[in-house]
């Protein structure tokens, strides 16, 4: 019996032992799968956000300057502006545009590595990655015929201040 | 049983190890599949849809640039630089040539370099003028396509322009119309993974319908082309109408030769370098006409099967009218007929006159037959190397006709016979025989300055000695000046044997003194040396020397 007994004690420690580190493993196996869903409801919610960037842009560009003249649009204005170096019409809109929903946009023309307008910089502001974090950003690139068809790249960007 | 329960106990690290390894072995192999997440494609062409939604708008601002620049193209179309002839058929010479366009309806294939339409109306208004705009933005679209852009690629996508008028007459309003068939195929992508995949591709044929201002210096309203050339019916007598007050006329073709069969005359021909067609259309024009252009008067020589001159007496020459016989100029701006004559185009000389055809052989020596000729009022062969010309097609108002095949320039030269009076000794050096006046040269030292060489001159005096006959008559002959000799006689005097006339005493034999160096021919060549005191050899036997030394 002594043996019997003996023997029953070390029968329960390798079951618990073992029932142990499988609990243990499954608790890690389930906490990697959490922070996996959670990371891909993070990437969904952020290609959410970009989607709405891009439909942001594009209903900005196709946007008519003046709702008398439906001929010429925002990207019209754009390349207006580029052309007579004058962004202050641009600006306007873009800031009456961007402002109604909340101010952490940023709207950028780039030729190359040459940024030619910054809606940040141009309304006085300062633009830092070390002030803001990108939340979503979007790119189109159109082509500027009466410059030798040099591409323009319009940026979006949706931030948050640090 | 005893052994059973020793078996029945458990190795739990054992067994936790093998759970390990067993979890390692399916993990491994899943590891490297990439297994797309539930809605991942979905969220990812929603994205690649939403940033597609972009391009219309971007071709859009291509297209208004375009249609921009096809305005200009447009407005510089070669169309424009074309001939036209638009007028209204109200005129009282007015053949309402753009009436005839319109009323035919005629149409023809243009060159490549004016447009790419094939056929063409020779008559545009409005509705063609548009079609032209459409040409000019497919150029404009045609080159941009060249332009290398990735997004969107124009490489494949064609669209077709379609110009229309939504307005009314007085107040129209153009759009062009741009219709894609094919569109744009657009890449659905995805970045989920390792790399970017295409999972898909969707296609856009975005149209559009653009404003088009009418063109400022050729509006579509305004203005008309009436292509003025013979593929659109243009005739002579429209060419005539076209052009008043220029050198355009009607002529007759009686040979075939049209405008070449007249003097200073072209054919005009339209802007595609056709001849116009031509009718005889009213009472005044000449049978079966041509339009030409230029003074077209019949030319003055008889040419073959073109026109000839009516005035039989005026000919084309090839020189000068002064020149010839009996012969002058016609006028020195002929209005009846004119020169060269096609037969002979180096004959432009218009002249008039009985003797038209005979060259005076003392005009232009070197004109008859290769020789040299003159007219010399003595006998030809009292001039040097000069022969009788009476063979020669030219003629002489006065004198002979002579010939000299010597060089041009000096010919049938008259030996200058003025300074042979210089001398004393008739047949010695530097004398000369004035009764021999046209006789050739006497003597080696006197050349007349039209002779050609000195060797002719000396090889005439034999001849010159036994005509002149003043050396072997012991009398004074009638063959010079002073016939007489340094003695008093004629001819050569009869010396005595110290060189004296006759009668003189011998002076007293002097010694000779000894030859003086250089004077002797020892170790000298025999050229002429000019600073010795006397000559040997070749130059001591010259005559023209006659100073040898002794030992020569």
């Amino acid at each position: 019996m002594f043996n019997k007994k003996g023997q029953a004690p070390n029968e329960w420690r390798g079951i618990l032992t073992f029932m142990f580190v499988v609990v243990i493993t499954g608790l890690v196996f389930f906490g990697c799968v959490v922070s996996a869903s959670t990371k891909e409801y993070e990437a969904f919610q952020l290609l959410k956000d970009e989607v709405n960037v891009i439909r942001d842009l594009n209903f900005f560009l196709e946007m008519p300057i003046d709702q008398d003249d439906q001929e010429n649009n925002v990207l019209d204005l754009i390349i207006e502006s580029y052309l007579s170096d004058d962004y202050n019409e641009l600006n306007e809109i873009a800031v009456d545009h961007f402002s109604k929903d909340n101010d952490d946009w940023k709207l950028v023309l780039q030729i190359g590595n040459t940024r030619f307008y910054n809606s940040v910089t141009y309304n006085g502001g300062v633009d830092s990655v070390r002030l803001y974090r990108i939340l979503s950003q979007t790119e189109t690139k159109i082509p500027i015929l009466e410059e030798d068809t040099e591409l323009m790249v319009i940026y979006l960007l949706r931030e948050r201040r640090r | 049983m005893k052994m059973f329960n020793k078996k029945s106990f458990m190795h739990w690290e054992i067994l936790l190890v093998a759970l390990f390894v067993s979890i390692g072995i399916l993990y491994l192999p899943t590891r490297s599949v990439d297994i797309p997440k539930v809605g991942e494609f979905s969220a990812d062409m929603i994205k690649s849809l939403e940033k597609g939604s972009n391009i219309p708008i971007i071709i859009q601002n291509i297209m208004k640039y375009l249609n921009k620049e096809a305005n200009i193209t447009y407005e510089n179309h070669p169309i424009f630089g074309l001939d036209s002839y638009c007028n209204n058929g109200t005129g009282l010479d007015d053949s309402g040539y753009k009436e005839r366009l319109i009323e035919e309806g005629i149409e023809f294939d243009p060159i490549n370099t004016i447009t790419k339409r094939d056929p063409i109306n020779c008559y545009a208004d409005e509705e063609e003028l548009m079609k032209y705009y459409e040409e000019a933005f497919s150029i404009e679209y045609e080159d941009f396509r060249l332009t290398e852009l990735e997004n969107p690629d124009f490489s494949s996508t064609d669209y077709i322009p379609e110009v229309v008028n939504e307005g009314t007459e007085e107040e129209p309003n153009y759009f062009i119309k741009l219709i894609t068939e094919n569109g744009f195929t657009l890449p659905i992508t995805t970045d989920a993974g390792r790399e970017e995949k295409n999972i898909g591709s969707f296609t856009i044929k975005p149209n559009f319908k653009l404003k088009v201002p009418n063109p400022v210096n050729k509006p579509f309203d305004s203005t008309e082309i009436c292509i003025f050339a013979r593929v659109c019916g243009a005739t002579c007598h429209d060419a005539l109408e076209i052009n008043p007050g220029s050198d355009f006329k009607l002529k007759e073709d009686v040979s075939g030769f049209g405008c070449d069969a007249y003097h200073l005359c072209t054919t005009p021909l339209d802007q595609f370098d056709e001849e116009f067609s031509c009718s005889k259309e009213n009472e005044g024009d000449p049978n079966n006409p041509i339009l030409c252009r230029g003074q077209c008067i019949p030319f003055c020589s008889v040419s073959s099967d073109r026109i000839e001159d009516e005035d039989a007496s005026t000919q084309c020459n090839e020189f000068s009218c002064s020149r010839y016989m009996e012969c002058s100029d016609f006028n020195p701006n002929p209005t009846t007929c004119g020169c060269p004559d096609p037969a002979n185009p180096s004959y432009t000389n218009v002249c008039t006159g009985n003797e038209c055809d005979i060259l005076r052989c003392d005009r232009d020596p070197s004109i008859v037959g290769g020789g040299n000729t003159h007219c010399r009022s003595l006998t030809c062969t009292d001039y040097y190397d000069c022969s009788d010309g009476g063979g020669l097609s030219c003629g002489c108002v006065e004198g002979n006709k002579c010939s000299d095949a010597g060089l041009p320039g000096e010919s049938c030269p008259l030996c200058w016979t003025s300074t042979w009076a210089i001398g004393s000794i008739c047949g010695e050096s530097n004398a000369f025989i004035s009764c021999n006046e046209f006789s050739k040269l006497k003597t080696r030292t006197v050349k007349p300055s039209s002779c050609d060489t000195a060797f002719d001159c000396t090889a005439c005096d034999p001849s010159c000695d036994t005509t002149c006959g003043c050396v072997t008559g012991p009398n004074c002959g009638p063959c010079g000046v002073d016939p007489r000799n340094e003695c008093g006689g004629c001819g050569i005097p009869n010396l005595n044997e110290c060189g004296l006339c006759p009668g003189e005493p011998c002076p007293e034999p002097v010694p000779t003194p000894p030859t003086p160096a250089g004077d002797s021919c020892e170790g000298r060549e025999g050229q002429f040396d000019p600073d010795a005191s006397c000559q040997c050899d070749i130059a001591c036997s010259d005559p023209l020397f006659d100073d040898c030394c002794d030992d020569a």
